[in-house]
């Protein structure tokens, strides 16, 4: 006869009264969703060989997550943890608590199809301290190692940091250049090339610049539109976050696929906003090169014809050749011929399309609202922002989806 | 609510192992859960037995009876803490003390080849790939040592649950209060 619910048994066993009553559950064996984040700490510090390396879980303790995703931007996760928990306030080997700010890393996976996926890894860069009458909480902001390249100067390939240093060639191969050029001179940055991609054959762009940093003048280079850069998040304990990308659009086209509806459809968006402003506006553009010897001149009809001819004419410093002058130009009239448009919606989790799952940044979606929101609005729409909140119970919801017109 | 009832598992001269035994089928992905209390007796007992050659307590075997992954409390030159089986030889973590009921999970995945455990809901060494799995067909809980113990020490075990989520008996529900 099997001991209770098992079908076999070796040796001396029996079901008694338990020691000491029992353990004590809430309600005996919970079934539980998995959660779907989880928080690593890991070790820091970008010139630490083992940066990367486990030191302990922060679930279940920590609350208030939030995970901020922006194109060619640091991206950042926040939370909030007891301050007396042994995962904050024990001491690590290095003497500093195991929560401290610039040598800690955190780790954050996703679970996905029975396994846990890295999806940000990044540096804690602010902790905060603050308590009340029943105890204390830490706080904490942890960006990608982009946020790093703002410590980082931009440096010819000598090293120099004193005379013009120029970003030229081709974009992706440029920004590979420059990240390597840091690790050269600087030291390591939590940032690996070797294993990245960088598209060939970008768009040749040159840009000049004296002191600067070199995450501002990759968002100068991105803000052109000719590349973008990706972090992508690598799971090692040999100081490396993130692998560098840099393509010349990321993303895909989902846009049959992945759609928000605003009282139109499934109707998978529960609010959403829509500005429009003139501010920007200009459809007969005029820029010069730096040393006003190149001109690149563009203009837009079918808006000249709504709105009227409104001017813009600007000396780009930094540009120093025709071809890049004028995809510069074109790429500014086509994101100025129309009012700014910036919309952001809330999708419900009912909508069927996951983040990460379905969509992420730089993916093309479709965005509809019915008349009922003044005007009807239907088109594809490029992700630039992603808010996404993790609950106490580890379960996601995105909070905010930034996008603007494609195309 | 509290457990009130548990396996009690013994071993004494003649009866190296004591533990019952449950087949599981073979998922690709299981999460096993058990509370634990070792007599102060049992862990002098397993201490005796010289640092990291103590029993699996809660483990996983193949179809050919072939251990997969376990829980031990593991010596290894001081005081007893937690462990898996296939990564005995490295340091164990925490603290295991006497007369205390503790509760312990553990997730294996023979897809992705991971396994995880937690001791008390927390997870105090984050994901562990350093072993293979054949397949995932019994579950024992109690006393394994392999046949190489043969001296008095009491186990008890309650709340058994085997599942598919963390905490869920889907698998199996092991309760015996």
């Amino acid at each position: 006869m099997p001991l209770g619910p098992f079908d076999s048994d070796v040796g001396t066993v029996a079901i008694v009264d338990a020691p000491l009553g029992g353990p004590t559950v809430s309600s005996g064996p919970v079934v539980t969703a998995s959660p779907a984040w989880r928080f690593d700490l890991c070790e820091g510090g970008a010139s630490n060989p083992t940066a990367g390396t486990f030191i302990a879980t922060l679930d279940p303790y920590c609350t208030d997550r939030q995970f901020v995703f922006d194109l060619n931007r640091p991206c950042s996760v926040t939370g909030k943890i007891a301050s007396d928990s042994s995962v904050v306030n024990s001491v690590y080997g290095d003497g500093y608590p195991y929560l401290n700010e610039g040598n800690r890393t955190l780790k954050c996976y996703r679970y996905e199809s029975g396994d846990w996926v890295l999806r940000f890894a990044g540096i804690l860069w602010t902790v905060g301290d603050e308590g009340d009458v029943d105890m204390g909480y830490t706080s904490f902001t942890a960006f990608d190692p982009y946020q790093f390249l703002f410590r980082r100067m931009i440096r010819r390939n000598d090293g120099n940091l004193k005379k013009t240093v120029t970003l030229a060639n081709n974009a992706a191969a440029a920004v590979k250049r420059h990240i390597d050029k840091t690790i050269e001179f600087a030291g390591p940055c939590y940032i690996d090339t070797s294993d990245g991609f960088f598209e060939p054959a970008l768009v040749y762009l040159t840009m000049q610049y004296e002191q600067e940093y070199l995450a501002r003048a990759f968002s100068e280079v991105t803000d052109t539109g000719v590349v973008d850069i990706i972090m992508d998040p690598v799971d090692r304990t040999d100081g490396i976050l993130v692998t560098a990308n840099a393509v010349s659009q990321r993303g895909d086209d989902k846009s049959g696929s992945v759609q928000f509806q605003w009282d139109v459809g499934s109707r998978g968006v529960s609010e959403w906003k829509r500005d429009l402003d003139m501010d920007t506006l200009a459809n007969s553009i005029t820029n010069f090169s730096g040393d006003k010897k190149l001109t690149s001149f563009v203009e837009d009809s079918t808006s000249q014809g709504i709105y009227g001819v409104m001017e813009d004419a600007r000396v780009l410093t930094d540009i120093l050749h025709q071809d890049s002058l004028d995809a510069l130009t074109e790429w500014e009239l086509s994101m100025r011929k129309d009012p700014r448009e910036n919309i952001a919606v809330l999708p419900l989790p009912e909508t069927g399309s996951f983040v990460f799952d379905d969509y992420f940044l730089g993916d093309i979606v479709t965005v509809e609202c019915s008349s009922n929101a003044r005007e009807a609005v239907s088109g594809q729409q490029r992700i630039y922002g992603i808010t996404l909140d993790v609950d106490d119970e580890g379960v996601e919801r995105v909070t905010e989806l930034r996008v603007s017109p494609a195309g | 609510m509290p457990l009130d009832r548990s396996i009690q598992t013994t071993t004494d001269i003649g009866t190296p192992d004591s533990y019952v035994v449950k087949g599981l089928g073979d998922p690709v992905e299981l999460y096993v859960r058990s509370y634990i209390y070792i007599p102060a007796a049992g862990l002098a007992t397993m201490q005796a037995e010289g640092d990291f050659n103590q029993p699996n307590l809660v483990s996983i075997l193949d179809g050919s009876n072939v251990f997969q992954e376990g829980i031990m409390a593991l010596y290894d030159g001081g005081g007893p803490g937690w462990q898996w089986w296939a990564a005995v030889g490295g340091s164990p973590v925490g603290v295991v003390d006497p007369d205390t009921w503790y509760k312990l999970d553990f997730r294996i995945n023979t897809s992705t080849v991971k396994m995880q455990f937690w001791v008390d809901d927390v997870d105090p060494q984050g994901e562990f790939t350093g072993n293979t799995y054949t397949s995932l067909d019994s579950l024992r809980v109690g006393f394994d040592g392999g046949g190489s113990y043969n001296i008095d020490t009491d186990l008890h075990f309650t709340g058994v649950a085997v599942g598919s989520t963390r905490g869920g008996s889907d698998i199996f529900d092991g309760d015996v209060t």
